[in-house]
């Protein structure tokens, strides 16, 4: 209001002026014309006088104005302490702004230091997140360790499977093989049961294994995916952590502008302070020059808007100030949140490590059983293998075995049916030489036999002697067929075994041979004969040609003495390495006189048509001792001859008893 | 004692074999009237009545490797037979095999004759089996002296 009533004051005075430039003029124009001079001078000192009385009343209202301009100076300096005063306010509010800035940067520097924490708390973190990484780049390659391992035990597996499955296949192509085998097969299929068995058990295990492969591949794919997600996590956290870094940066620059903004103002406060200073000192000056006052005033009311401008910028920065200190608040509420945030991430980071530690463990563990169940599986491998390699052997063996055997069997076979054709030909031969061979034979000897009694009258000597050599020679051949008869038909005819009395034998052949006894007085004694199982047929054959050898050998002039033994004993008692030491024999003795044979035809004189005289000496086919020989084989038994030469033979038989 | 004439059967395919039966025969001191066939047929058809001259034959010598029909089925068939089944027979062939023998012992033949080499030991074994079959009544023998080896001095020949 005051500054109101000084402007309007101000605004009066040249509007006095203006008014006393006019009046000048007329009088200008009276004294030009001298008639109204006088009149107009009248007027004029009447005009002086009323200027003059104007004059003391404007002298009047100058006094009044001075008057007025002293109370307006009073009320000048009372707005002046009165703006001493709110630049008192003014200061006293800087200083709480000054104290309120020193709060703030002690704030900006516990959260300067807060910031400094949580970097290292992030470098920590991060220094975690790194030692995690690097565990779970560990614990990856562990799990490609584990993977690879379980893919060779898989591919362990399998070939062990095929392995299996060819030994399944070898044990078929055994089993095949044993059902061949009469001797081998119990052993076979015994081995065959262990090995399907061992096969059951290995299959057992083996799908055990397969099953926990795959356990463990599931428990690897999950772990990788955890450890992806761990990665991912705590590539987020130091996402944040950068963040946080970059907004604590943002925050203390922000601190540091409002620092030096709060500096500022406390410039600009002294500044106005000075400003004031200065204003009161004007204000005196105001007291003498009123229109430097005026435009003072006006300066100052600009001066005034000024601050109050400034004031509004003040009150808006402190407001902004108020609104970044809430940001602020609400930035470290949301930083503390996030801390929390971190903390509990760390928290279950931790719980993470410790579950992903037990999982390790457990990993650990399942590897160290499957090592173990490993090396279980190689020892039985390795048994297995040691087993397959034995079996093997053996079965090499077996089929070397086999293969002689069968080829032994194949010339077995071929042999018999050799055999076979040959005893049809001999059967045929049996039959040509007991029928057709005979026949003509016998009509031979006939006829000759005839011409020798009818017609000898009519023969000279020479040709009566031929007759006599024809009928010499047919009588030979036929013993020679006789005797291959007898040979062929103790190879084909049936072999009943009878236990026979020895001496009923013997008695029957010294009747077959009574002839000859008689003609060379042989003695011929038999003693202890005990029975033997024998084919009675054939013995009493082997028995007439043995004793029939013996007179037919004998040393002429010189009787023929045939001895027959024959005792029950076991093999370890009697001397030949061929006989089984612990069985029962049947040992029958023939021992002559006769003229013998040199040892070294032992052996020579049991083969067929071997003869050691001239058939003049000693008639004979050499079929005899070979049909001996025969016969104590056809009996399971042995037969060998001792002699000298002129000191008889002994002939030694043994029988399975 | 033996009946006069004697009448005798001799199947046997051998002529030379009928000859010498006959000169032995011949040479024996008995009447026989002797009729010969040469295989198992002949022998059989001959042997049934209707065809058969009478009388019917004293003794049969019968050889067992005929064509046609063998001697043991010649035996099987008269054993069958009521009427010839008492007919004495008396094997006579080349071969001797015991077993043979034995069978044919059982198949009820009487004697078994193995053709001698010797003229001589012929005349000896036909004679002893024309004595022996003509004078024991038709009864099969012992086993013992089912084989005929002349050795029995039956006769001053």
């Amino acid at each position: 209001m005051k500054t109101a009533k000084l402007t309007k004051s101000i605004s009066m005075l040249p509007i006095e002026v203006v008014t006393t430039s006019d009046r000048q003029s007329d009088k200008k124009k009276k004294s030009d014309k001298l008639i109204i001079a006088n009149k107009e001078l009248a007027f004029q000192n009447d005009e002086k006088e009323k200027r003059a009385a104007e004059l003391i009343i404007a002298n009047k209202e100058l006094a009044f104005q001075t008057k007025e301009k002293a109370k307006r100076a009073a009320e000048l300096n009372i707005a002046n302490k009165e703006l001493a005063f709110q630049n008192d306010e003014k200061e006293k509010r800087a200083a709480e702004l000054g104290i309120a800035n020193k709060e703030l940067a002690y704030q900006d520097g516990e959260k300067e230091k807060r910031a400094a924490e949580l970097g290292i708390a992030n470098k920590e973190l991060a220094f975690q997140n790194k030692e995690k990484e690097k565990r779970a780049a560990e614990l990856s390659i562990a799990n490609k360790e584990l993977a690879f391992q379980n893919d060779q035990k898989e591919k362990r597996a399998e070939e062990l499977v095929i392995a299996n499955k060819e030994l399944a296949y070898q044990n078929q192509v055994k089993e095949k093989r044993a059902a061949e085998l009469v001797v081998a097969n119990d052993e076979l299929a015994f081995q065959n049961k262990e090995k399907e068995k061992r096969a059951a058990e290995l299959n057992i295990a083996n799908i055990e294994l397969a099953y926990q492969n795959d356990e463990k591949e599931k428990r690897a794919a999950e772990l990788g995916v955890a450890n992806k997600e761990l990665a991912f996590q705590n590539e987020e956290k130091e996402k944040r952590a950068e963040e946080l870094r970059i907004a604590n940066k943002e925050l203390a620059f922000q601190n540091k502008e409002k620092e030096k903004r709060a500096a500022e103002l406390s410039i600009a406060n002294k500044e106005l302070a000075f400003q004031n200073d200065q204003k009161e000192k004007r204000a005196e000056e105001l007291v003498v020059a009123n229109k430097e006052l005026a435009v003072q005033n006006q300066v100052k009311e600009k001066r005034a808007g000024e601050l109050n401008v400034a004031n509004i910028e003040l009150a808006f920065q402190n407001h902004e100030k108020e609104k970044r200190a809430a940001e602020l608040n609400i930035a470290n509420i949301e930083l503390a949140y996030q801390n929390d945030e971190k903390e509990k991430r760390a928290a279950e980071l931790i719980i993470a490590n410790e579950e992903l530690a037990f999982q390790s463990n457990e990993k650990e563990k399942r590897a160290a059983e499957k090592e173990k169940r490993a090396a279980e599986l190689i020892v039985a491998n390795e048994e297995l293998a040691f087993q397959y390699a034995e079996k093997e052997k053996r079965a090499a063996e077996l089929i070397i075995a086999n293969k002689e055997l069968e080829f032994q069997n194949d010339e077995k076979e071929k042999r018999a049916e050799e055999l076979s054709i040959a005893n049809k030909e001999l059967l045929a031969f049996t039959y040509v030489s007991s029928h057709d061979l005979q026949e003509p034979l016998r009509k031979i000897q006939t006829f000759v036999s005839r011409i020798s009694e009818n017609e000898s009258a009519n023969l000279s000597e020479k040709g009566k002697e031929f007759f006599r050599r024809i009928q010499e020679s047919a009588k030979r051949m036929q013993t020679l067929i006789e005797d291959l008869l007898a040979f062929s038909r103790v190879n084909t005819a049936e072999r009943i075994f009878i236990n026979t009395d020895l001496n009923i034998i013997i008695e029957e052949v010294k009747t077959e041979l009574k002839e000859s006894i008689e003609e060379k007085h042989a003695i011929i004694e038999a003693i202890e004969l005990c029975p033997v199982n024998v084919i009675r047929f054939q013995f009493r054959q082997l028995m007439l040609n043995l004793i029939g050898n013996a007179l037919k050998f004998s040393i002429p002039q010189m009787p023929p003495h045939i001895i027959i033994t024959s005792v029950i004993e076991t093999g370890s008692h009697l001397n030949n390495e061929k006989l089984s030491a612990d069985k029962k024999y049947c040992h029958i003795t023939v021992t002559d006189n006769g003229i013998g044979f040199e040892p070294k035809f032992n052996d020579r004189i049991f083969e067929v048509f071997q003869k050691l005289h001239d058939k003049e000496e000693y008639a004979g086919t050499g079929i005899g001792l070979a049909i001996v020989k025969k016969i104590v084989e056809n009996h399971n038994g042995i037969i060998t001859a001792t002699s000298e030469l002129h000191k008889g033979a002994r002939f030694d038989i043994y029988i399975p008893a | 004692m033996m009946p006069n004439p004697v009448i005798l059967l001799l199947a046997d395919d051998d002529k030379d074999d009928c000859l010498f039966f006959k000169d032995a025969l011949d040479e024996l001191p008995i009447t026989a009237k002797l009729t010969t066939v040469h295989d198992g047929e002949q022998l059989m058809q001959l042997l049934e009545k209707e065809k058969f001259e009478p009388p019917p034959p004293h003794v049969l010598f019968l050889d067992l490797n005929m064509p046609r029909k063998n001697g043991f089925e010649v035996l099987s068939e008269l054993k069958l037979d009521e009427n010839l089944r008492h007919l004495p027979v008396i094997i006579f062939s080349t071969s001797f095999e015991q077993d043979v023998a034995n069978l044919l012992y059982k198949k009820g033949a009487h004697y078994y004759i193995r053709k001698p080499a010797e003229f001589a030991q012929l005349k000896k074994v036909i004679y002893q089996a024309l004595v022996l079959a003509t004078a024991e009544n038709m009864a099969q023998p012992a086993k013992e002296d089912f084989v005929i080896k002349g050795d029995i001095e039956t006769t001053p020949l």
